[in-house]
């Protein structure tokens, strides 16, 4: 990249253009790239930035195994606090205010710690039924909120969370990582942007894994009893408390779907000449599913599906069929988008995401340079990541893109450091999240028409309700 | 109920990691042992030199032009580097990745390394470079070029960490190993007082040089058997000595026992580095740590047999539950 680039990259980072680039893509995650092109002139960038800006204090409800991996992340930041930890379980709450340091005050009750008048952001990692009680809890008292996904147990309860977030004025963003994933941004600018694979015409998303889901009690139940415990540590197997696979798995995947089907039409009809909306305000929904499921093969107590396996039709016409099992690893998981001229396969899962040309299609360019070809089911593929083919697509000259790596390294930092971190940076500097209510809230909706489709044996019409405050 | 023992493997830490569990209830093993090694796996993601978005790739991304903020657990574990490195006089460096590279030991079999390139990776290895401000809890590299590579101890700690899961989820008796090189041995099996550790000879690997009882004990094991390449009939062991930037001579293995893996992993490499003297010094500095060191022939081509320290090693021997071992 040229210095001339480079100055109005930077300048555009800066100050009021962060605002602007935030319609397309969370600033944290422009902000990644940058620092993959020219680690020297960001980390100088970042100096200045943490010498002027305030510490931010973070308190954390929720330390168990997603809690620990949040925490993990903001502990890295600079001018981030970790000032409180509440859990009720003490070992998981021992576990976290280990990772936190000794600045950091342990509560065995939320509400106790949300009195405290030092804390400016407070994260949620519960079990799915309380998300909603706590973060109004959270917001009510003054402080700005992150939710781990799913965003609530009913639709109800995330426009309750939405109206509540609306009327204090404080920021609530909720955790699909993948919005906020450097890789996902660049797979995203393939399909809707270059609009490598034509009009998308089905998509496939699944999650499949081999273990029962339960996690093992640990020895100290501290003061619990075993059934309660049990309860406690493994609520994604209880009705009650949990909305199982569709919720767990299944949320983030077709939250990419909507997301990347939305801006595909949205660029077509950019092409046509009809203003683009931000890149958050244009998720294609879901108008209705069947689905089937069942709990077949661990028969343990549990009350939530083993397996799932669902199909959502959008207005538009094309299906996105989803599935997730705990039988049986083979497949994976992965989201996989079929265009009338090409596949895109965009996963988690580091060097699977990939795209594929159909016979007899011209070609997209920039395939013959590539060095990260591979074959998958017999078919020649090129495996993405967001620094080489980035690399590899400028050298077509025409359409170099604004992603990545001039040095074909990607982004250092992962999707739920980037997630949080542009968290913080709404907190700081007081924007509006791009992982908002309206993303969780769609998810949700998806989620429980999945679910009753499978309970019911019918296909069931998701209201355009859900969808709207 | 009969004990029941669970063998769980998986490839992590750029091993196969498994876990070898005994009890009484299968269904809770069997969740035990798939829970520890995604345990594993996360730490895997954070510590990997080859992931691109782990902690340590960021560190190293970044720690030349800035301090870096690390979590604690992973700054409390560079600390322990830089004091393994002081107190084995640098040769357990966490610094040495350029010269892995300069000698092909990333990715491949190794090659012999050009000496001006050997001269410029030592310009930018030695953990004096490295500066820990345990206060702000930073890390920043002195010079640019540096890497921080944690191929030497990052498995042990693994180790330790996966064992630590197993006591909190009420695991008795087990063995914890990644790619057989670094080995945690919890309480002893049933109606035993120890697990049985069978030691390769470095000279025939097909042989057992010996077996080593451990409870509750860690043994790593570095040799010049599994992994070297051979130049004009000369072997070149993997294993370098970050002070010279070459090949460490004079051991065919050290295998080190103590309390933690970490410990194990990071001072058996030190101890094949050093040589029979300064292992000597090390087992006495450590409490509790032993080491069997097989040094390389001398003149008479005889095998020779170093046991240092707290050790229960007995040459040969063995029984048909011992579990064998391979060197780093």
């Amino acid at each position: 990249m040229n210095d001339e680039q480079n100055v109005s990259r930077r300048s555009l980072l800066k100050n009021s253009g962060a605002a602007a680039l935030a319609m397309t893509m969370p600033v944290s995650v422009a902000r990644a790239m940058y620092a993959a092109e020219d680690p020297r002139a960001a980390a100088a960038d970042a100096a200045k930035e943490a010498k002027k800006s305030d510490k931010v204090r973070i308190a954390w409800i929720g330390s168990g195994t997603q809690g620990r991996n949040d925490l993990s992340k903001l502990v890295r930041m600079p001018n981030v606090e970790i000032v409180a930890i509440a859990d009720i379980f003490d070992p998981n709450r021992e576990l976290g205010l280990k990772m936190a340091g000794p600045q950091c005050q342990g509560y065995s009750d939320y509400r106790k710690m949300l009195e405290r008048k030092d804390i400016d952001g407070v994260g949620i990692a519960t079990p799915l039924y309380l998300h909603a009680p706590m973060a109004i809890d959270v917001l009510e008292s003054g402080k700005n909120v992150y939710v781990e996904k799913l965003m609530a147990y009913t639709v109800e309860d995330a426009k309750k969370m939405a109206r509540t977030a609306e009327r204090t004025g404080k920021i609530m963003q909720i955790g699909h990582q993948r919005r906020y994933s450097v890789d996902y941004h660049h797979a995203l600018d393939l399909l809707a942007k270059k609009q490598y694979f034509g009009e998308i015409t089905q998509v496939r998303a699944e999650w499949n894994r081999r273990n029962n889901w339960r996690r093992p009690l640990p020895k100290d139940h501290a003061g619990w009893s075993e059934k309660d415990l049990d309860k406690l540590l493994n609520w994604r197997l209880y009705k009650e408390r949990s909305r199982g696979l569709m919720a767990e798995l299944g949320s983030h995947q077709i939250d990419v779907s909507n997301w990347f089907m939305g801006q595909y039409a949205a660029n077509v009809a950019a092409k046509a000449g009809t203003p683009m909306p931000p890149a958050n305000r244009t998720d294609l929904h879901p108008v209705a599913v069947v689905g089937l499921g069942g709990i077949n093969y661990w028969k343990d107590g549990r009350e939530v599906n083993d397996n799932v396996q669902v199909v959502f039709e959008y207005p538009t016409g094309q299906k996105l069929i989803y599935q997730s099992i705990e039988t049986n690893q083979y497949l994976g998981f992965s989201e996989t988008f079929m265009g009338r001229n090409g596949t895109l396969v965009t996963s988690e899962e580091k060097g699977r995401s990939m795209m594929f040309r159909e016979p007899g299609v011209e070609e997209f360019g920039f395939e013959k340079y590539s060095d990260n070809k591979t074959k998958s089911n017999g078919k020649e593929a090129i495996v993405l990541d967001a620094g080489a083919t980035t690399k590899q697509d400028k050298r077509q000259g025409a359409g170099g893109q604004a992603l990545a790596g001039s040095t074909g390294d990607a982004a250092t930092k992962d999707n739920w450091y980037l997630a949080l971190e542009d968290w913080v940076d709404c907190i700081r500097t007081n924007r509006a999240p791009f992982c908002d209510h309206r993303i969780g809230m769609a998810d949700v909706a998806c989620v429980i028409a999945a679910n009753e489709a499978m309970e019911k044996g019918k296909r069931v019409v998701i209201p355009d309700t859900a969808f709207h405050l | 109920m009969n004990p029941c023992i669970i063998r769980l493997s998986r490839v992590a830490m750029g091993s196969e990691f498994q876990v070898i569990l005994v009890g009484d209830d299968r269904e809770h093993l069997g969740e035990v042992a798939h829970y520890v090694l995604d345990e594993v796996e996360a730490l895997e993601a954070r510590l990997s030199h080859y992931r691109p978005d782990s902690e340590i790739c960021d560190l190293n991304v970044r720690a030349a032009f800035e301090p870096v903020l690390m979590e604690w657990s992973i700054f409390e574990l560079l600390r322990r580097c830089v004091e393994f490195s002081e107190q084995t006089d640098g040769a357990f460096d966490c610094t040495a990745g350029p010269l892995i590279r300069c000698w092909g030991f990333f990715r491949g079999q190794g090659k012999l390394a050009e000496p001006e390139a050997v001269q410029e990776a030592l310009a930018v290895v030695g953990s004096r470079l490295l500066e820990l401000n345990a206060a702000e809890r930073t890390v920043r590299f002195r010079r640019e070029g540096m890497q921080v590579h944690l191929g030497g101890i990052g498995k042990g700690y693994a180790v330790d960490e996966a064992v630590a899961w197993l006591r909190r989820l009420g695991v008795e008796a087990a063995l914890v190993h990644g790619g057989t090189s670094t080995i945690y041995a919890l309480g002893a099996p049933p109606g035993q007082d120890a697990w049985e550790i069978g030691l390769r000879d470095p000279t025939d690997p097909e042989q057992r040089l010996g077996v080593v009882r451990l409870r509750d004990q860690a043994l790593s094991t570095s040799g010049d058997y599994e992994q070297f390449f051979e130049v004009d009939g000369k072997r070149y062991s993997h294993i370098l000595d970050p002070r010279t930037g070459y090949p460490a001579v004079g051991m065919r293995s050290a295998t080190v026992i103590a309390k933690s893996a970490t410990d194990t992993d990071a001072l058996s490499t030190a101890a094949f580095v050093l040589g029979e003297e300064a292992a000597r010094r090390l087992c006495e500095r450590y409490p509790g740590t032993g080491a069997v060191l097989v040094p390389a022939p001398g003149r008479n081509e005889s095998t020779e047999i170093v046991v240092l320290g707290d050790v229960d090693f007995t040459l040969r021997g063995g029984s048909p539950t011992t579990e064998e071992t391979d060197s780093k």
